[in-house]
């Protein structure tokens, strides 16, 4: 009891010091652009090894797998059938064992894996990975296994995937990009509000606020009314809402990362002077959710519920989900559409936009110490090799898990959590191609979207999945992105100064949103207390290797590459309005 | 109890010596200490039955109004949904029975036992002992080490590594040689002159006297290891030997809404289907307390005042 | 045995080889419980002192894959790090207010709440009250955060929805550097008030009742019975719990001040306390060299500080941690 206990036992309370807390989400959702892998047909395996590797005794291969809260009784059957197509198709002999934690204790457990080597291969967001790439040692590159076992992997996965994280000219990483531009930039709105004020769905910030004024003025919630909520705490700041509108124009972006010239760069935008003016000037005319710091994403869903809120920042699924349940269910009267194009400002062009940011979604990893590595090369491969693999791996066998509707639609044949007979927990790092096809099958026929050009418009051509990563395709959703696939990442020596960084930018912001500073004298302290926390060192790591990057990848720092307002589909129109 | 008696008590008819003479203020403090205590029931037992109240709430209920106090918006699915989950939560609650109960006892024997020694002052070494337990409380070497030498052990992946790396803390042998040291040094001499051994004096003497705070201990033991949940999830893979939290926090965590663009279905799926992560949080939280809650009382005995009655001869 | 068979030594004259057989013969005369130790002192050699070699760790730059004998040195760079950072002033300043207000007002709750149940005539009520009382302690904070939001929340809390209703202002409870404190020490005692009287309740139920007879027959009243006797009794438990509690200044309800601070970053400036920052700093990152390096640099304060509380308490009350002064 002495090392959990060793503050309790002078304190007596019940210390645990790594606390599986979820407050907030546990992971960041990064965004970023993506090269489009060709959607080659997947190579067949070539040709089973002629001799089975291990074949006296399995190798055992340990991999932690992300969000997954445990296994189910089914997932023995699964394994049993990877493993058998790996000795069938790869000739190994192995023995995958998979464990996984929620998002809230994920960190904690990867941590004390990696520190107890009690871990030969990982899955976790691109961040991560990078971290653990910079951290001389820890990994052993997947070269040798790569062009043995990983045939499919290497055409399916974008290649980009591989190239930011080489060593010395070696893959060490196999990583999957976004198939969306990222998350929680959306604003949604209730038409049913919007049509007792007689007003049209915005289109611009300004006839937003306007919108929201309106809200606030007759009450549309009652005694409570929220006219603008953000669905979780906190996340108000680094989430991109708002931050395409207020972004630097690609040029500005390019010039203050050749120069170092400010920070701004470094968090996105999200501590553009404008933009928290205009979250400032939202939360004293009670425009934004005064509790918008505190709220967790329950007591956002129980406003929602109760009737209270106009309009809301949250991630685009919440449309078809949680949203989808108030209108079907608790509260009909509700008719919520996702605001699209993404408003702008008004009279300045092309600033209806998502701002992205880094691309790399999943990426799994290999230490150094493992044993079979090889292992998870086929596991990957094998996974992504075709769709019915993919199925397996992801939701089960068909027919006893999960099978087709008439209409082409996924059913899920599960029980529901917590009893889900297959967890899903055995699959690793996914191709596009077959995340992407999941996601846009058609909806069943019971249950239908009510909102399907969602879904359609973002897993449509974006920025993200361009066949050819320099050229612009046609109708592309709308984004702005940080210099395209440029993604600092080696932080040698600003990596331990991170969490406070972070820290430092939640904080401030949130005084500044608060009112409890102007946002001239909360950046200035700001910028200030930043720079002397190792944010300088930041800086200077960043500058240095774009100036590194853009010597080397000139193509990629045109703008058409990162910002193409000629070729984005902005005429997309909104379903029918509900009957009230 | 054999005081001598004063000459007025021995005049005077036997009455209870324990009976006070019921002064005005003594009884105005009765009725405000029963308020203040009344009080602090409904501090701590209001948000307890909110607790309980909401894990009976219907789902839709719940969402538009919050938790009901009127039965007729009650329904168990929220317990309906955890206990369906019975072939996981069964063995959990096997495992942590099984490891509350052995640990409890082990702990408590390992913790006594040092601390009777600590307490012996003439012990050579005494202040050594002291300084070494002290020492435990203020460095640690931190979470890696610990975890290589539970694995050194072999113990990892087993029942027992919820147990033994568990069985004592600094501040509980503390707390016992504090006890220890405040018994009455006549009664132990008393029976060392009748000729017991140190030893005897342990098991027949002192641990006997010791009940209310050996019940003490016993349940902070009890406590921890019910409730245990961080060393499990990090030494156990094996899902059959999980205890009752781990497996409780994976069964919330696979209910809360998942933040992820590609669980899109699943979430619209769960967001209608299941009652709201809190009310399921709150079931989850009545599944915890209640064995305690139970249990609990029938340890109040051993709290009893006047233990050391007929102790001391003489 | 007789009780005249302890080897007593005589001081000043002994040689050093009398000395040293006397001292064998102690020990050998006090063999069984050496013995009963064993089992104790085992646990606490390997799980406690064994792992301790770990602290080095501290002063070395940890690298995942190299684990600690391939770690290089780098000496003092972490705790110049943590001291030299633009935070540290104000998370010292924010534990030390803290720990002193956890001193100050949590400490004493549940030593009172002992005495007044103690004076409940019913037994019935008196278990009723002290079993509802513990029950907080099992309500975890993340659930307690919630509580807290459902009561306090500025927009849609019951205590505002009914202030509301009358008429009245709302009030700003959550996410208010100005009330943070008072949130920590209410639901501070709230939560441990109730399970902490146990130890102080097992401690009344050891004063023998001879004592308050005898008192009795002094004449004490009811008041002073509480002063003379049962304080008295607990004072033992008492002291040494301050101590502790003394010592642990630097340390922090984490989990408690995690909650309280939320998602509000705003909060930071009086509620980041070194633990919450080592926290984020540390182990998020995998900076096990600085979670290391602070809990060392804690650690040493601490004994310090119990030294210090131990002295004071043996020179005020007599008692102490260990029975003779240091």
């Amino acid at each position: 009891m002495s090392i959990e206990k060793k503050n309790k036992s002078t304190s007596r309370r019940d210390f645990l010091r790594v606390a599986g807390i979820t407050a907030g989400a546990g992971f960041l959702a990064s965004c970023g652009v993506t090269p489009g892998a060709t959607p080659a047909s997947p190579t067949a395996a070539a040709g089973a090894a002629p001799a089975i590797k291990y074949a006296d005794k399995a190798a055992v291969h340990r991999y932690i797998s992300g969000g997954f809260a445990g296994a189910g009784p089914d997932d023995k059957l699964i394994k049993e059938i990877q493993e058998k197509a790996l000795r069938d198709e790869y000739g190994l002999n192995v023995s995958i064992d998979i464990e996984s934690a929620a998002w809230g204790d994920l960190d904690q457990l990867v941590t004390t894996r990696l520190e107890t080597k009690g871990v030969d291969s990982l899955e976790r967001d691109g961040n991560s990975a990078l971290n653990w790439l910079s951290q001389e040692g820890l990994l052993q590159d997947m070269e040798e296994n790569l062009s043995t076992y990983g045939k499919s992997l290497t055409s399916m996965l974008p290649s980009a995937g591989f190239d930011y994280f080489k060593r010395g000219g070696k893959r060490f990483v196999f990583a999957n990009f976004y198939s969306t531009p990222v998350d929680a930039e959306y604003i949604h709105v209730r038409r049913d509000w919007l049509d007792k004020i007689n007003r049209e769905v915005p289109q611009t910030v300004e006839e937003l606020e306007e919108v929201l004024r309106l809200f606030k003025d007759k009450k549309l919630g009652g005694d409570i009314t929220i006219p603008m909520a953000n669905d979780m705490g906190g996340w108000l700041i680094p989430s991109y809402v708002l931050q395409g509108p207020f972004a630097p124009e690609p040029a500005e972006q390019k010039k203050m990362l050749a120069a170092g010239e400010n920070f701004e760069y470094e968090y996105g935008c999200a501590m553009r002077p404008q933009r928290l003016e205009t979250l400032q000037r939202w939360f004293k005319d009670g425009l934004l959710n005064p509790e918008w710091a505190s709220f967790q994403g329950e007591d956002t869903q129980s406003a929602m519920e109760k009737g209270y809120v106009g309009a809301l920042f949250s991630g685009w699924w919440n449309l078809n989900s949680q949203m989808k349940a108030i209108q079907s269910g608790v509260d009909q009267k509700q008719d919520w559409v996702q605001i699209y194009p993404p408003i702008g400002l008004k009279d300045v062009p092309n600033s209806g936009r998502i701002l992205t940011e880094i691309p790399l979604e999943r990426a799994t990893a290999v230490t150094s110490w493992a044993t079979a590595p090889e292992a998870i090369v086929a596991l990957a491969d094998w996974q992504n090799k075709s769709w019915e693999n993919y199925m397996l791996c992801n939701y089960g066998v068909e027919g006893k898990h999960w099978k087709w509707a008439d209409n082409g639609a996924y059913v899920d044949l599960r029980s529901s959590s917590p009893n889900q007979e297959y967890s899903g927990m055995r699959r690793t790092t996914w191709a596009p191609q077959w995340n992407n096809k999941f996601q846009t099958l058609p909806a069943p026929e019971s249950d239908p979207y009510l909102d399907t050009r969602i879904p359609e418009l973002i897993y449509g051509p974006h920025i993200y999945n361009r066949t050819d990563t320099t050229q612009p395709q046609a109708n592309e959703y709308p984004t702005l992105t940080r210099i395209f696939h440029f993604v600092a990442w080696d932080w040698k020596e600003s990596a331990q100064f991170e969490p406070n960084l972070r820290a430092l930018r939640d904080e401030w912001a949130t005084k500044i949103i608060k009112n409890q500073v102007s946002v001239n004298d909360g950046l200035k302290s700001f910028w200030d207390t930043w720079n002397a926390s190792g944010g300088e060192a930041r800086i200077r790591e960043i500058t240095e290797q774009y100036n590194e990057y853009a010597k080397a990848n000139p193509a990629m720092t045109e703008d058409k590459v990162f910002f193409s307002p000629e070729n984005w589909n902005t005429t997309v129109q909104y379903p029918e309005r509900k009957k009230s | 109890m054999n005081t001598p008696k004063t000459f007025l008590q021995k005049l005077l008819p036997a009455r209870n010596p324990n009976k006070v003479r019921d002064s005005f203020w003594s009884r105005a403090f009765d009725l405000f200490n029963i308020t203040l205590m009344m009080v602090v029931v409904l501090a701590t037992l209001a948000p307890f039955l909110y607790i309980l109240l909401g894990s009976l709430t219907e789902a839709d209920y719940y969402r538009l109004h919050g938790v009901s106090i009127n039965p007729a918006h009650w329904s168990l699915a929220s317990y309906e949904i955890l206990f369906s989950a019975s072939s996981r939560l069964i063995p959990a609650f096997r495992v942590t029975f099984i490891s509350t109960v052995i640990g409890t006892t082990l702990g408590l024997f390992v913790t006594s036992s040092l601390a009777f020694v600590v307490s012996r002052r003439e012990l050579p070494g005494h202040k050594a002992l002291i300084m070494m337990l002290f020492v435990t409380m203020i460095f640690n070497g931190g979470m890696v080490p610990f975890y290589l030498i539970v694995d050194g052990l072999k113990l990892t992946n087993t029942i027992w590594s919820m147990i033994i790396p568990f069985l004592s803390d600094a501040w509980f042998v503390f707390i016992l040689v504090k006890f220890f040291e405040s018994l009455p040094q006549e009664l132990l001499d008393a029976a060392r002159i009748d000729g017991c051994s140190e030893i005897d004096l342990y098991f027949r003497i002192v641990l006997p006297l010791s009940k209310p705070v050996l019940a003490t201990i016993g349940l902070f033991f009890a406590v921890y290891f019910w409730n245990q949940w961080f060393w499990p999830m990090v030494f156990i893979q094996d899902s059959e030997i999980l205890p009752l939290q781990v497996i409780l926090r994976s069964i919330l965590s696979s209910l809360l809404p998942v933040t992820n663009p590609n669980a899109a279905m699943q979430q619209a799926r769960m967001a209608s289907e299941m009652p709201p992560v809190e009310v399921m949080r709150m079931a989850a939280i009545m599944v915890t307390i209640v064995p305690i809650a139970i249990v609990y009382p029938f340890l109040q005995r051993y709290f009893v005042k006047g233990v050391m009655i007929g102790a001391v001869k003489g | 045995m007789t009780v005249n068979a302890r080897p007593i030594g005589n001081g000043a004259s002994q040689t050093r080889k009398e000395k040293w057989e006397r001292l064998l013969k102690r020990i050998w005369f006090y063999r069984y419980l050496y013995l009963l130790a064993l089992p104790g002192l085992l646990y606490f050699l390997i799980f406690a002192y064994l792992p301790m070699w770990g602290v080095v760790i501290a002063f070395k730059d940890f690298r995942l894959f190299r684990g600690f004998d391939g770690s290089p040195w780098v000496g003092l760079k972490h705790f110049i790090f943590f001291f030299t950072s633009p935070s540290f002033p104000r998370l010292l300043k924010n534990t030390i207010v803290i720990s002193g207000l956890y001193l100050v007002f949590v400490f004493p709750a549940p030593i009172l709440l002992a005495l007044l149940l103690n004076e409940l005539k019913s037994g019935v009520y008196k278990r009723f009250v002290q079993t509802v009382s513990y029950l907080p302690h099992f309500i975890s904070w993340v659930v307690v955060g919630g509580l807290l939001t459902y009561t306090f929340s500025l927009s849609m809390g019951a205590v505002n929805l009914q202030l509301q209703r009358i008429g009245m202002e709302p009030l700003h409870i959550l996410g208010n550097q100005d009330t943070f404190y008072s949130l920590v020490v209410g639901t501070g005692i709230w939560k441990e008030m109730g399970w902490e009287t146990i130890i102080y309740l097992a401690a009344i139920a050891g004063i023998s009742p001879e004592l308050y007879e005898a008192a009795i027959i002094d004449g004490a009243n009811r008041f002073q019975r509480v002063l003379y006797v049962t304080l008295p009794g607990i004072s033992a438990v008492i002291v040494i719990m301050l101590i502790l509690q003394v010592s642990a200044i630097l340390n922090s309800n984490f989990l408690q001040i995690l909650i309280l601070q939320g998602s509000d970053a705003s909060l930071y400036e009086v509620g980041d306390v070194i633990d919450t920052w080592v926290y984020r700093a540390g182990f998020l990152q995998s900076q096990l060299s600085l979670s290391t390096a602070v809990s060392l640099f804690k650690g040493v304060v601490g004994l310090v500080l119990v030294f210090l509380a131990n002295k004071a308490a043996n020179k005020i009350t007599g008692e102490g941690l260990w029975s003779k002064p240091s």
